[in-house]
């Protein structure tokens, strides 16, 4: 039987099979070439032996018991015999009561502003500090520091800037008349507030990612426009803006990712209140499988999380590589 | 996120210790003990530890330090991939609890009670606290960390709005908060919020009405009744006539509003015997005093109790494992824990000891609180607490914030809460 049966060989390893084949013309010098791929083989296989253990222990295995166990009464508490519930997880999330779909609408609004903010501004400071701008290293570097910081960090002084008690955004709101603003802890203020937390957080590394797009284009494009009388503005709109919008692809998906997988700020900001107003899907799966024990619930709304990103990125790359084979036509 | 929810879930690791019978010195055995505390409990702690260890030499106590954020699961998962510890202490809420003892590994105590060489009899705890860890009539746990809230004010304000006497029911505070409440400052302010806080902190009002939380057997829900109505009434009466520090613009990472309270901002609130140093080192010791947790109709009260516990392991695993749990809680012992982190005594000899005397000397304002042990209740010990009160807690706050009606919010959160009790 396991004679008989088909089994797809890496490419590498079809090459010494069609070579093996072939030994009786080849002759001795097949023998030194054989040789020399097989040492190729197996460096290849050693270069890459790491990091396919790690994602297999840590990515895949885990990925495939979250999908098992997302159709069975799990849970990461008891050791108890796992039984089938077929779709009843599943089944279960969109039971209105239970705030999986309120999680995912919050999750869809916050990227749905954050991803086109954050590459709004993104490409705007790239735009502006493109060329020899004074203090641009020094600009670049404000902008991007928000991204590597921690959030915990981060979180917790956009906090203390937004209370009411003294914070500075209020203070300075006060002498404009404006009373002190519960940022945090009323609707709809607190998730427009982590909408500006985590556009904050992104923007500097669009800002890095387009400013990189931009550094491509040759200076030439501008030369010859300014030397047709091109301004500023038109230059930017007529040559630079075309140029990187292929990048702007790449952003999309990655944002749209990110953005799906937004805990820590809810988390730090406003606990998922009020009312459970700014409460995410990943905080949702955070609640279900660590405080109340759903490991069925929180594994099957994963696999929810997981399949909304597979299908996101798939529209994406089919999107742009249309667009792609329309631009080389 | 698929990945990382079962990866973080699932690769909570444990440390050997209940495997490991015998410790490396000697006939000694091994004890694995894990405990969440932090400075200062934490110095305290390794402390005590030390002096147990010296104090005999039939067993070795080794602490292990686990981040409170995600304690109880790791605990869960050691005890299922069998790398548990030996003792843990001072576990969280009921519910936790609970999930523990569903996995069958926890030691019940029942029997254990006055044996060994340390006197520790079930009677030495006050009742209240004790039932947090008796789960189906057997006591699985013994509550090593005691506390409970009162209200704590402004002494300056209540002598400038002249008030004399310190209310003893929620009339009272009501006609306080109607004094106090002047020029942009605030009478009181109630919790709120998505979290156990304002739950745990109703539960007191709920009683104090005459009602009760959850039935006798634990499986029907009880708080959504006319006292329960009652209850929640007084706290949402104060919110509207604007008595109460408009809870919404309360700093969310900070559950009892005390920063606003050290502002000025408004004169009463509920908080616990951490919160008294607080706010007297922000306001001045002059400045700040503590009362009973008013009535709505009777007095109540509840205790929050951190449980510890012992599981399954060796005969000689077990027996040291309640040698040190009836040692810690030696009213010698517990005075010097309870006087470092702030907690309150869950040994009744405790509060009898010269130097916890001492302290409350030092402390008047302390007393109130442990005088409230007397007649405090705790949280009902039961598998899915944590939903019932997420339930009640997103209730309680759009009652607070008026959006719903007190009765309303309760019909809601009941109907939201049963199904947890029902699975």
């Amino acid at each position: 039987m396991s004679s008989t049966r088909k089994v797809a060989l890496p490419a590498a390893l079809r090459t010494s099979v069609r070579m093996r084949s072939n030994r009786d013309v080849r002759g001795n010098d097949w023998q030194v070439r054989r040789s020399m791929h097989e040492k190729e083989d197996r460096a290849g296989y050693a270069l890459v032996a790491p990091t396919t253990i790690l994602l297999s222990v840590f990515y895949l295995f885990p990925l495939a018991q979250t999908v098992v166990f997302s159709f069975t009464n799990w849970s990461p508490t008891d050791g108890r015999e796992l039984q089938f519930q077929g779709l009843d997880n599943f089944i279960g999330l969109f039971n209105p009561t239970n705030g999986f779909v309120a999680a995912l609408g919050n999750t869809a609004l916050i990227a749905a502003i954050v991803v086109p903010g954050s590459m709004l501004l993104g490409l705007i400071f790239a735009a502006l500090l493109d060329g020899p701008v004074r203090g641009r290293a020094f600009y670049r570097t404000m902008i991007f520091a928000p991204y590597i910081a921690p959030v915990v960090g981060s979180g917790l002084i956009f906090s203390y800037l937004l209370t009411p008690l003294g914070g500075l955004v209020n203070a300075a709101l006060r002498p404009l008349g404006f009373p002190p603003v519960p940022f945090l802890t009323t609707e709809p203020w607190a998730i427009i507030a982590i909408i500006m937390f985590v556009i904050w957080q992104q923007v500097g590394y669009t800002m890095i990612i387009y400013a990189a797009a931009l550094a491509t284009i040759p200076p030439s494009y501008h030369e010859a426009a300014k030397l047709d009388g091109a301004g500023v503005v038109r230059r930017f709109f007529s040559i630079s803006l075309p140029l990187v919008t292929p990048i702007s692809g790449f952003l999309v998906i990655t944002g749209l990712i990110n953005t799906m997988q937004i805990f820590t700020q809810v988390y730090v900001l406003t606990g998922g209140g009020p009312v459970g107003s700014t409460k995410t899907v990943v905080f949702w799966i955070y609640e279900q499988g660590f405080t109340f024990f759903n490991g069925g619930a929180a594994t099957a709304a994963s696999v929810v999380l997981l399949l909304i990103g597979i299908v996101i990125t798939v529209l994406q790359l089919k999107l742009l590589s249309s667009r792609d084979a329309t631009e080389m036509v | 996120m698929a990945a990382a929810t079962v990866a973080a879930l699932a690769a909570c690791s444990g440390n050997p210790g209940s495997d490991d019978a015998t410790g490396g010195s000697g006939e000694r055995t091994t004890i694995t003990l894990w405990n969440r505390a932090t400075s200062p409990a934490a110095e305290k702690l390794t402390e005590l530890v030390e002096r147990f260890n010296n104090s005999q030499d039939q067993y070795t106590v080794e602490s292990q330090y686990i981040p409170a954020d995600g304690f109880n699961v790791r605990v869960l998962q050691a005890i299922n991939s069998n790398q548990a510890p030996n003792v843990v202490l001072s576990d969280g809420n009921p519910s936790q609890l609970g999930e523990a003892i569903e996995t069958g590994e926890i030691v019940a105590l029942d029997d254990l009670f006055g044996t060994g060489d340390y006197p520790l009899e079930a009677t030495d705890i006050p009742e209240g606290m004790l039932a947090t860890g008796i789960f189906d009539g057997t006591t699985y746990a013994v509550p090593t960390e005691g506390g409970n809230y009162a209200i704590i004010y402004n002494k300056q304000m209540f002598d400038e709005a002249g008030i004399d006497e310190l209310p003893t029911t929620w009339a009272e505070v009501r006609a306080a908060a109607e004094t106090l409440t002047t020029g942009g400052r605030y009478g009181i302010y109630l919790p709120i919020g998505s979290n156990e806080w304002p739950v745990y902190t109703w539960q007191s009002m709920l009683w104090s009405a005459g009602g009760e939380f959850l039935d006798e057997d634990n499986t029907e829900v009880r708080f959504d009744s006319p006292e329960g109505v009652e209850a929640l009434t007084v706290w949402t009466d104060l919110v509207e006539d604007g008595y109460a520090y408009p809870s919404s613009a309360a700093d969310s990472n900070q559950q009892t509003g005390f920063p606003a309270f050290n502002a000025g901002l408004f004169a009463m609130f509920i908080g616990q015997p951490r919160d008294v140093a607080l706010t007297k080192e922000a306001l001045g010791a002059e400045n700040v005093g503590v009362f009973t947790f008013p009535e709505v109709s009777e007095p109540a009260a509840n205790t929050g109790t951190n449980v510890s516990y012992i599981i399954d392991g060796t005969d000689e695993q077990e027996a040291g494992s309640y040698a040190f749990l009836s040692w810690f809680l030696q009213p010698e012992q517990q005075t010097e824990w309870d006087i470092a982190a702030s907690y309150l005594p869950t040994n009744l000899g405790t509060a009898e000891t010269e130097a916890f005397r001492a302290y409350l000397e030092a402390n008047p304002d302390l007393q109130v609180f442990v005088d409230q042990l007397t007649y405090a209740k705790s949280r009902p010990s039961i598998l899915n607490y944590a939903e019932v009160s997420a339930a009640l807690g997103a209730e309680l706050e759009r009652a607070m914030l008026l959006q719903k009606s007190p009765a309303d919010a309760l019909q809601d959160a009941a109907a939201l809460g049963q199904p947890a009790l029902d699975d």
